[in-house]
């Protein structure tokens, strides 16, 4: 994967986001495999390097459970970001959407990794804020959204 | 004879006035009761939790297929999803009420 492409790395020097990235491990997804479903333990964070992966939450759909798009990751991009927020537990369901390869971090390595290099936590958690900050933006616009589009049927 | 009309007299006056007397406590209570009532919360429908506060809107495609529904609601929260970060990197009014060519939004 190219360092300078993955949104958790970007701002790190080259062999800083390459000792990273070492510290995790390849993983390889079938289409519709699943990565990890709702509520379950989160103690690895995920970078992917090839594929699609769908982000999903469940309705119910007469009278049966359905897995409802959420959102969709693409390479460079960063899933699974409940491994660094307590309580740790993922709060969708994540799938290949076609053949995937990621690189799984694990909370652990990466918060050693951290401790004994404190100006790459510094950046990845910036990045890590700026990724979170923005997802909530952007839901809460679809939020306005929605809500105005019930205003404009019942009003 | 004066005796007896003044007697009889006495018993109407007495009864007249115990009847307006008999009438006028009716007339009380009656008016007693009558606030009681309007002090009464007036009775409402039973509240139901999950009642819906607005009248529901029958859906225009009620027996649509799940598939097709889920392939809608990807197809609608990419749309939305792509206004919404198109608004994020710049927010005006405009951007943010923008129209989609989303299936499930009425226009």
């Amino acid at each position: 994967m190219s360092v300078i492409h993955c949104d958790l790395l970007t701002g790190l020097a080259s062999d800083d986001a390459a000792a990273v990235l070492a510290l995790g491990e390849r993983l390889r997804l079938s289409a519709n495999e699943v990565l990890f479903d709702i509520g379950d333990s989160a103690d690895k964070l995920y970078l992917l390097r090839s594929g699609r992966i769908a982000l999903t939450l469940p309705m119910q759909i007469g009278g049966r459970r359905q897995d409802a798009f959420t959102e969709e990751r693409v390479p460079g991009q960063t899933l699974g970001w409940s491994a660094l927020i307590p309580p740790w537990r993922f709060t969708l369901k994540a799938s290949a959407s076609v053949d995937s390869e990621l690189v799984a971090l694990s909370r652990t390595a990466l918060l050693e990794h951290f401790v004994a290099h404190p100006h790459v936590g510094h950046v990845v958690g910036m990045n890590l804020a700026a990724l979170i900050g923005q997802r909530l933006q952007v839901v809460q616009t679809m939020w306005l959204r929605e809500m105005q589009q019930l205003v404009n049927v019942h009003v | 004879m004066l005796e007896l009309i003044l007697w009889l007299l006495a018993i109407t006056i007495s009864g007249l006035a115990l009847s307006a007397a008999l009438l006028a406590a009716v007339r009380v209570a009656d008016r007693a009761e009558a606030a009681q009532r309007n002090d009464l919360p007036a009775p409402e429908a039973p509240w139901r939790f999950f009642a819906t506060p607005y009248p529901v809107v029958p859906s225009r495609t009620p027996d649509l297929p799940v598939e097709v529904l889920l392939r809608r609601l990807e197809q609608h929260v990419r749309l939305e999803q792509a206004v919404a970060e198109s608004f994020h990197l710049a927010p005006t009014v405009e951007s943010l009420h923008r129209p989609t060519a989303s299936p499930l939004v009425l226009h």
